[in-house]
């Protein structure tokens, strides 16, 4: 198992660069990506030409700017911040974190017990409520859902203190408690919005598990339909689900745009939106670098976590070990 | 013992006449009318379908419903009639959408406009009785400001042709700073002998405030004659002295343009663009698919190595880098979604060439000398068909989702189109002022989505029974 | 007389589908004895199945019971609720299953799995719980007990698997053990094994046992008594010598034709026709369409169970006394002619 994960990590590793070379390459190829010089006689201006190697061909910049990581920690430098865009952006992720990381804790457990509840109620009302809910938030756009919360509970009703978080700014003038009532509106939204996709994959799972003859010897052995249900047939359905929430501690890492637009969060959503907006290409560089990094990070803990939860892949399915 | 008749007790069939099979009673029904019939039955998806031909049928109809073009033609003109509110003719009797607005303006400015002629009929309600009584109640001394409720297509009229909002804070301006600013800047215009002719004619002209004469150098005896005027705004613009008579039904956006007709556009860019980006990306990722699918072999390593490098770019990386260089044309965005969109139908393809083809009836067919080019078209797409159908439903919706979002984000800016995303964006930033221009685009994709993916559930059950209730 | 210890009495039961009530068992009636196996033999859909899940309380939400009764222990089975229904299964009544593959839990260790039985009917300490299950491991015939408990059910082949099965079946001393096609998956050499498995624990505890299946052969291995079902009903039953040696209903005739016999060296004779639909059950004798000896009266109605013996009972009108009398199909004379000459029977 250890040299198939070996393996797999071997490939992603080989993509994953390939990937940011592409990245890279396009980038480098932007008609505006050069820094303005500033005249003759700049000796920084030399010396980063120099270390990021401006007028070589792309494919030794791009080794330059990796061994500047490795050496330096620097991701390159930002002619519009004046500095390497990695201090910026890394000193960003916090901000993030802090609006993502209620609505996960909460969004998991709450969508796994509705999905349940559904699954147990099956094509009772409740079940057909659940169902209702989970369709009208998966199908209208986050976006929508969040502005419209906006208007209606801030705008409408006055029921929310602001439409977007408190800045630190904020914090400190209009208090703590103040501070963190502003963070109530957007993670409920976001704790609503995450739910529904969850509690549909279990409801799903769960469903097909308890279809399963091994649900009818558990019974016919003499368990109950609850002792049945939490034993077995939940447990087999969270296998496939399991690795998804695990990608999702990942996910808080990485800023929503649309949340961090949104609701005015200053975290790595708005810059990646300041970067594009900006032309900001070493910025762009970074995160598509860093995101990409995320992705093939989660994926790897999938497939860890596939193997931990699921015996049939430890000792590879049908031999004898 | 059961009393029956002897007479029944003898045998029906001939010794050795066989019993064959019977064929079934029930009219033979073909698998698209079985799923069809299916389909019909699941009631939450067949009003889904059919809110989807109504929107289609919008779509198609609804910008051209209004008739009403005057951004296009006189951009200024047009901006002075905007956002106003919506007023949707029979709705508007049950109090919402009647055109009605609540607004705040100054008290002076109140009191002259439910004085004078121009402004009959405008305020609706929220004028205090006490102020139209004596308009120097020493209760309301210290007040500046009013809340009342208005017609406001009349009030809008009003504004933009008799008297501004600002008319009395700038006399007010002028007499502690000492300047001269013309309070009446924002509704004089100047016309020309001609303009002039057009207008008299058209009976707009509310008055004539100024004549200006200048020496025509070509001819002393013929001077030219510039006329200052205050012109009635709905009348010239729209034709119409009567206000009331005026219906945007949802309103107008900030440059004036009928939300109606701008929405449905939207919704007809991103419709079109979705099917673009759908069609293409299933006809090449099933064409690569089906093709690596029914022969697998090296091709099929080759292409899986390829295929796991270009779906691992992430999508957002994808179109901001494109729109970056080559700006957001329509082309450059349908080519963003289609560079990895693709992906999913290869899979959708590759597997179920990969499962139909080991299937009996394929070797059988094979066996029979059916070529390869036959039996993949003739004997497994058929029967892939349902799975792929479902799954172009379902990628619509997808695509207008993700279009949306990005236009939301200003990460699609198209030049000479608004798309849905754009005005919710739009819509947000004046959501207190003008909450119309957010919530009629939020509503429509609101409604459009949970249509769709009812609709593509809706198909999946149908052509796949198995699947019913496992989502 | 033996102990009766299940009576089932006119059992009915439906389902609602999307198409309509579909009327899975009309009228089943059958005893079981203490000690003996009861086979209930059919075509896929006769209501064998329903009428075994019935009895343990385990049908699907879309089921409708219409009326019987099903007497165990001085209960009605279809009467109690859950609570006392899930205090008789497991230890009073269990079950296996066709697909020992499908029946086992994939993500849990196989010890664990019976030892849950243990653990959650008997309030057995784990420690305790898990010698008896290492014991009961031995008993079914699993070597290497211990090493073989925390394997998980992929790492067993199908007949270890079903060994499994009936070791979780039988872990909390059931006295009624219903076998639901049990080695309708196997291969045939492992399906002689798992049998004498089943005959052996059967003399050795005094289970009484309903054996469902579709393989007259198997039936012949293991019954004492056999059932023939058709279409939701039971049209003939008796011990197993007068089943196979004096069948009387043309359906049971039919069933023995069609089965491979190394005394045949014809061709089989299949059952021509399709069973009914059961949404729509026919008015007269469902198997009338299919029947070479069907009459007249078998379209307009309903034969009742005509005694043939003390035991055995047939329901055709072919046993009516003013019947026409009908030559017996080939097979059935040559099965009777060899009595005795083939291995039937144990």
């Amino acid at each position: 198992m250890i040299k198939y994960l070996m393996k797999r990590m071997g490939l992603m590793f080989i993509t994953f660069i390939i990937t940011i070379f592409l990245f890279f390459f396009f980038i480098k190829l932007m008609p505006d990506n050069f820094v303005p010089s500033p005249g003759v006689g700049n000796e920084w201006y030399e010396q980063l030409a120099e270390k990021e190697g401006w007028n070589e061909p792309i494919i030794v910049q791009f080794g330059l700017w990796i061994k500047n990581i490795f050496t330096e920690g620097n991701f390159g430098y930002s002619h519009i911040m004046n500095r390497d865009v990695s201090e910026a952006y890394f000193k960003k992720i916090p901000a993030s974190i802090k609006i993502n990381i209620v609505p996960y804790f909460l969004s998991v457990p709450l969508a796994i017990i509705i999905g349940v509840y559904a699954a147990i109620k099956k094509n009772k009302w409740q079940d057909t409520v659940i169902s209702v809910w989970i369709m009208v938030f998966i199908s209208i756009p986050f976006f929508v859902v969040a502005v419209l919360s906006q208007y209606f509970f801030y705008w409408k009703w006055h029921l929310a203190p602001d439409y977007k978080i408190a800045t630190a700014s904020e914090f400190t003038e209009l208090g703590f408690w103040y501070g963190i009532s502003t963070y109530i509106l957007p993670v409920i939204v976001l704790t609503v919005v995450s739910i529904p996709g969850m509690a549909r994959y279990v409801r799903a799972e769960l469903t097909e598990q308890m279809t399963l003859d091994y649900m009818l010897l558990a019974r016919s052995k003499g368990l109950t339909q609850k002792q049945a249900v939490f034993g077995h047939a939940l447990r087999n359905a969270l296998v496939p689900i399991l690795p998804g929430i695990f990608i999702g501690i990942i996910g808080i890492l990485d800023g929503g745009l649309i949340t961090e637009k949104i609701f005015r969060v200053d975290g790595t959503g708005r810059m990646y939106l300041a970067a594009f907006n900006g032309r900001d290409y070493a910025l762009l560089m970074l995160i598509n670098a860093f995101g990409q990094f995320l992705t093939l990070t989660s994926a790897i803990l999938a497939d860890v976590s596939y193997t931990l939860f699921d015996p049939r892949m430890r000792v590879g399915s049908g031999k004898l070990s | 013992m059961m009393n029956i008749n002897k007479k029944d007790l003898v045998l029906v069939y001939e010794d050795d006449k066989e019993i064959v099979d019977v064929s079934l009673e029930s009219k033979r029904i073909g698998y698209y009318q079985d799923s069809w019939n299916r389909f019909k039955k699941n009631k939450a998806s067949f009003v889904a379908f059919i809110i989807i031909c109504v929107i289609m049928f919008f779509v198609v109809v609804g910008p051209y419903m209004r008739g009403y073009d005057l951004v296009n033609e006189d951009p200024i003109e047009a901006s002075r009639l905007g956002n106003l509110v919506p007023r949707i003719p029979v709705i508007e009797k049950l109090g919402i959408f009647d055109g009605t607005k609540t607004i705040q303006a100054g008290k002076q400015f109140l009191l002259d406009m439910y004085t004078n002629e121009m402004g009959q009929g405008i305020i609706l309600s929220g004028m205090p009785q006490a102020l139209i009584d004596n308009p120097e109640d020493p209760a309301y001394a210290d007040v500046n400001m009013l809340e009342v409720v208005v017609d406001h297509y009349k009030y809008t009229n009003y504004i933009s042709s008799y008297k501004p909002e600002r008319y009395y804070s700038i006399i007010s301006q002028n007499e502690i700073n000492g300047t001269n600013n013309d309070p009446l800047a924002e509704v004089k215009r100047t016309l020309n002998q001609e303009e002039f002719d057009v207008e008299i004619k058209n009976n707009t002209i509310i008055d004539i405030l100024q004549i200006l004469e200048t020496q025509n150098p070509d001819d002393p005896d013929k001077p030219f004659f510039q006329y200052i005027v205050r012109i009635n705004q709905f009348k010239s613009s729209l034709g119409t002295s009567d206000p009331s008579s005026v219906y945007f039904w949802f309103g107008t956006t900030d440059k004036g343009g009928d939300l109606f007709t701008d929405l449905w556009l939207g919704a007809r860019i991103s419709l079109i663009m979705a099917l673009c980006v759908v069609s293409i990306n299933a006809i090449v990722g099933l064409t690569i698919g089906s093709t690596v699918g029914y022969y697998g072999g090296v091709f099929d390593l080759i292409m899986d190595r390829l295929v796991e490098i270009i779906s691992s770019i992430p999508f957002l990386s994808l179109l901001t880098l494109l729109t970056i260089r080559f700006g957001s044309a329509t082309w450059v965005i349908v080519v963003a979604f289609t560079a990895t969109g693709w992906i999913g139908n290869y899979r959708t393809g590759r597997m179920q060439f990969y499962r139909f083809k080991n299937r009996e009836y394929v070797f059988a067919a094979k066996t029979l000398g059916a070529s390869d080019a036959r039996i993949m078209f003739k004997h497994i797409f058929p029967n892939t068909l349902g799975y792929i159908v479902t799954g172009l439903a379902l990628s619509i919706p997808i695509f207008v989702f993700t279009e949306a979002t990005f236009s939301f984000l200003n990460i699609i800016q198209y030049a000479n189109v608004t798309s849905v995303g754009m005005l919710i964006q739009k819509g947000q930033a004046v959501m207190m002022q003008h909450p119309h221009l957010l919530l009629f685009p939020a509503v429509y994709i609101s409604i459009l989505m949970i249509a769709f993916n009812l609709f593509g559930n809706g198909l999946r059950d149908a052509f796949n029974p198995s699947l019913r209730g496992v989502e | 007389m033996k102990q009766k210890v299940l009576e089932v009495k006119d059992l009915a039961i439906s389902f609602k589908t999307q198409y309509g009530i579909l009327h899975a068992i009309r009228g089943v009636s059958f005893d079981l004895y203490k000690g003996e196996t009861l086979a209930i033999v059919g075509e896929s859909g006769s209501g064998k199945s329903v009428s075994a899940k019935t009895i343990l309380g385990l049908l699907a939400g879309n089921s409708i019971y219409e009326s019987g009764e099903i007497n165990f222990d001085g209960l009605d089975l279809t009467q109690v609720d859950e609570e006392a229904m899930h205090s008789i299964r497991g230890s009073k009544i269990s079950m296996i299953f066709q697909d020992p593959m499908s029946s086992l839990n994939p993500i849990q260790p196989v010890g664990k799995q019976i030892a849950e039985a243990l653990i959650n009917k008997q309030g057995m300490p784990k420690a305790m719980a898990k010698e008896r299950v290492i014991e009961l491991l031995t008993r079914v015939g699993i070597s290497e007990p211990e090493k073989r408990f925390n394997q998980y059910p992929h790492q067993f082949s199908g007949g270890m698997r079903q060994r499994i099965v009936i070791a979780i079946a039988l872990a909390n001393n059931a006295e009624i053990l219903i076998c639901d096609e049990p080695t309708t998956a196997l291969d045939v050499t492992i399906q002689g094994k798992i049998l004498e498995l089943i005959n052996e624990l059967k003399l050795q505890r005094e289970l009484s046992i309903i054996f469902i299946t579709h393989d007259l052969g198997v039936v012949a291995n293991v019954a004492d008594r056999v059932a023939v079902m058709y279409a939701g009903k039971i049209v003939e039953y008796g011990n197993t010598e007068e089943i196979f040696y004096d069948p009387k209903h043309p359906y049971t005739w039919a069933l023995l034709s069609s089965m491979p016999n190394l005394a045949t060296s014809k061709h089989l004779d299949a059952i021509s026709g399709t069973p009914p639909n059961m949404i729509f059950p026919p008015k007269g004798d469902a198997f009338a369409p299919r029947n070479k000896y069907a009459m007249k009266i078998d379209f307009e109605e309903q034969p009742p169970m005509f005694k043939v013996t003390d035991t055995h009972y047939a329901a055709t009108w072919l046993l009516h006394p003013d019947a026409p009398k009908v030559q017996l199909p080939e097979a059935t004379i040559r099965l009777r002619e060899n009595r005795g000459k083939l291995h039937y029977g144990k």
